[in-house]
């Protein structure tokens, strides 16, 4: 690999992520990150999404990967089961793979192993820590109740949940986090999860029935924050006040926040491919995080009312700019010990 | 009177008998039609109901758990699987949570069968599934097999009643018509031609009616003959009957006439001995008198003339009695009156008797009885020739008379302690001129008329009298009078 990095050492390290179709916006964020990170440490960075089908999907990473352009490092994300087949690809192929956003599930992970175990160009992976994203969500939901003193009475607070996609590592993690955080808890009541596919249209039309099902309930707690907006507009057309939450930091959610319709929405896992970018800098030019660890978790952060109004300015925008990605790198910081990407004081920095 | 050979039809047997098979089996049919529609009914309702039974197991689990999880579309989708099963013609879901959606087209209400599922899960209700199965087909279905059934059923009625009509009428109605044709011929003066259908040998029922009839016939012409017999013997006995009749009137006649005479002579006779015998007793009282006192012994043997001459006076009053009687001329004298005043005169007559034959006498009267109804005349007499008799054939003993009260009537009874009477005798004693026993007549004197003359006596006054008797231990004459005790105050 040493000799790889003196080989490219004249033209810019070259890094090609590949991301899923987009849905609400969330993939087009994580590029703009990446971009930033990309232009502050001068790498070039080429962005594609993957076909639909995973059936058409390894022949055209295998072209990408195989082309003119072939990249030094491909970032990519896991999607239909087809996480260790394209590790393997890229492997064969001589291109280094970083995984981001969504792991692998259970099957997968027993054929592809850890990190540089089976896989030797399966350089790491980073990936939001989304039980605890689910916890800590209904946590501060919890704690907005406190305060707005609905708890205490004789009977447990109700707390309804739109869950997120039950095949996927996020839907999974976050509702786990959720129901683990309520079975320990005597003030939440927790009655039925109901699944919302991250589909706002669903949610929209399964909030109504829900709140009339459940006419005590206080507070919903949804898997992505699409699904908070929209339930939001349902819940109000049904003229109910509802503690709500979601995940994603997307931007109308954090305005939400800001203007008290929500309550909380927690996020920062947008940054993943931006981290991931530094990550593979330092590697390609002789800091190998592999003594850090291979398997990074993003400990994501709560928005609410004590710190919405200082991060909203940079974040509703994306205004990535104001980050400073190049001093989170060990290569241009030499006298960084550590990589730390932990969102409060990197976010604390912006300019 | 209609013709019986005019009017074909209206007598035709077979088409009747053809017709009311017909209708038997028309009912028989639509009864038939009837069950098999009810039973097919059944069969295509048990089918919905099976189908109904079948969205119970297979698609209510799916469809609480969509609606669990407020998965809509899917709810919808399964609603839709639910609306293919067979026979289902809407399904409708209520949520609790006031969604309300309905698929299909609701049946007419009287040919659907409604099933109601509730939805839950856990003990949380979510709503209500209202499946409703519609009948139609099976409505149409039945009323084209029923239609088929009787159109297919009136065919083979109707053939088989041709077919029938022309077997009945070879068979059965043919002969009976020669049967009829040759005993409307039969008159009596035909009686001896034998009928002309009688067959040679008996094959069926209409066979042996013609023989039965030709039977008949010989029966009729047998009889005849000896009706005819009969009744020449009738008129002869007819005859001797009239002669007979004629002869037993002249007998009657004469026997009548003869009885009028004997009574005539006897009357007659009667008054001519009255005479001389009153004069024999005056004069034997006018001799006595002198020979009172001068030559007793005479006297004794004149007072026995007078006895006997007593006797025979007595005997001639009997008589004369039982003409009377015969003849139908005694009349009675009923009267109200006093015991003791019917009583005392008989006291009086009784005096003499008692002192001739030693015997005491005893009276015994209900207390209870103060007035009698009756001819005191008559009862008199029969109650002296019984109290006589009494005295006549008992010696130093006792005579006792009683009266009771018997019913609306009274009884006398005379009891004496004499010598009794045989009972193979008890039955002559009330005949004319008997006694019971002929050496008591010899030793006791009387004509044995006075029982008879009592007898007759008591059932003109509407009683009787009745004896009880035992040899050495004495009799008791009971007269028995109904209707003599005084119905008024």
């Amino acid at each position: 690999m040493a000799f790889g990095a003196l080989a490219h050492a004249e033209r810019p390290m070259r890094v090609l992520f590949v991301h899923p179709r987009n849905v609400d916006g969330f993939w087009e964020d994580v590029s703009s990150a990446m971009g930033e990170a990309a232009r502050q440490l001068g790498i070039h960075l080429e962005v594609e999404t993957a076909p639909r089908w995973p059936t058409e999907r390894l022949p055209q990473v295998e072209r990408w990967l195989t082309g003119a352009h072939r990249p030094d490092y491909l970032i990519t994300t896991t999607n239909r089961l087809m996480g260790a087949q394209e590790i393997a690809l890229a492997e064969r192929l001589g291109v280094p793979v970083f995984l981001v956003n969504a792991g692998m599930l259970e099957r997968d992970r027993s054929q592809a192993g850890a990190p540089r175990e089976r896989h030797k160009g399966w350089l790491g992976e980073m990936l939001p820590d989304e039980a605890r994203a689910g916890r800590e969500l209904a946590e501060a939901l919890l704690e907005e109740a406190r305060r707005r003193r609905l708890l205490g009475g004789n009977l447990p607070v109700e707390m309804l949940a739109l869950g997120g996609q039950e095949v996927t590592s996020s839907g999974v993690g976050r509702n786990q986090g959720l129901l683990a955080f309520v079975e320990g808890q005597s003030e939440v009541r927790l009655p039925q999860v109901v699944p919302s596919h991250y589909n706002p249209d669903l949610a929209r039309s399964r909030v109504r029935p829900m709140l009339r099902r459940y006419p005590e309930a206080r507070m919903l707690w949804c898997a992505s924050d699409q699904v908070a907006l929209a339930a939001w507009e349902s819940a109000s057309q049904e003229g109910r006040s509802l503690i709500l939450g979601g995940i994603n930091w997307h931007p109308a959610a954090i305005q939400a926040v800001q203007q008290g319709r929500m309550t909380a929405t927690v996020g920062g896992h947008v940054l993943e491919g931006a981290f991931a970018l530094v990550l593979l800098f330092d590697h390609h030019h002789g800091v190998d995080f592999a003594s850090e660890g291979t398997v990074w978790r993003t400990r994501m952060l709560v928005l609410n009312r004590r710190n919405v109004d200082r991060l909203a300015p940079l974040l509703v925008t994306r205004s990535w700019h104001r980050l400073d990605f190049r001093a989170l790198s060990r290569v241009k910081n030499p006298a960084l010990r550590r990589h730390d990407f932990s969102l409060a004081p990197f976010l604390g920095r912006a300019r | 009177m209609k013709d019986p050979a005019s009017a074909p039809w209206e007598r035709a047997l077979g088409l009747r008998v053809l017709l009311w098979m017909s209708v038997v089996c028309a009912l028989f049919s639509g009864l038939s039609a009837l069950v098999q529609v009810g039973l097919e009914y059944r069969l295509r309702t048990r089918e919905a109901e099976q189908s109904l039974q079948l969205i119970e197991r297979s698609h209510l689990g799916g469809l609480e758990n969509s609606l669990w999880a407020f998965e809509l579309e899917l709810t919808r989708a399964q609603m839709e699987g639910v609306l293919k099963m067979p026979h289902v013609a809407q399904v409708e879901l209520i949520t609790t949570t006031g969604e309300r959606w309905a698929l299909g087209v609701a049946p007419r209400r009287e040919r659907e069968l409604v099933r109601r599922f509730p939805l839950r899960h856990g003990d949380t209700l979510l709503g209500e599934l209202v499946v409703r199965a519609s009948l139609e087909d099976a409505y149409a279905h039945l009323w084209r097999h029923v239609a088929l059934n009787l159109a297919g059923n009136a065919f083979v009625i109707c053939f088989t009643a041709a077919a029938l009509l022309l077997v009945f009428r070879r068979l059965v109605t043919r002969r009976i018509e020669r049967l009829a044709a040759s005993t409307r011929t039969l008159g009596l003066e035909a009686l001896d031609r034998p009928l002309v259908a009688v067959p040679v040998r008996i094959q069926d029922e209409l066979d042996a009616l013609a023989v039965a009839l030709d039977e008949m016939r010989k029966g009729l012409l047998d009889g005849f003959r000896g009706l005819s017999q009969a009744q020449d013997e009738i008129r002869g006995l007819n005859g001797d009957l009239t002669q007979a009749n004629e002869a037993l009137r002249e007998a009657k006649e004469r026997a009548e006439t003869a009885s009028r005479a004997k009574s005539a002579f006897l009357a007659r006779m009667s008054h001519e001995l009255m005479t001389p015998l009153n004069q024999i007793v005056l004069g034997t009282d006018l001799v006595a008198e002198t020979l009172a006192t001068s030559d007793p012994a005479a006297f004794q043997d004149l007072r026995r003339v007078r006895e006997a001459a007593f006797t025979l006076k007595e005997m001639i009053n009997d008589t004369l009695d039982l003409v009377d009687l015969d003849s139908g001329t005694v009349t009675l004298q009923l009267v109200d009156l006093n015991p003791t005043a019917l009583l005392s005169p008989l006291q009086e007559r009784l005096r003499p008797w008692l002192a001739t034959s030693g015997n005491r006498f005893r009276l015994d009267l209900a207390p209870e009885l103060d007035r009698v109804h009756l001819d005191p005349g008559r009862t008199r007499q029969i109650l002296a020739k019984l109290l006589h008799n009494a005295c006549k054939f008992t010696r130093n003993g006792e005579i006792h008379l009683s009266l009771q009260p018997d019913g609306d009537g009274v009884r006398f009874a005379v009891r004496d302690s004499g010598p009794g009477i045989p009972a193979e005798s008890l039955h002559r004693l009330f005949e004319a001129f008997s006694q019971a026993d002929e050496g008591l007549t010899r030793a006791y004197d009387g004509s044995g008329l006075g029982l008879a003359l009592s007898h007759h006596l008591a059932r003109i006054m509407g009683g009787r009298i009745e004896v009880e008797s035992e040899v050495g231990r004495g009799s008791c004459f009971t007269l028995h009078l109904p209707g003599a005790r005084p119905s008024g105050p």
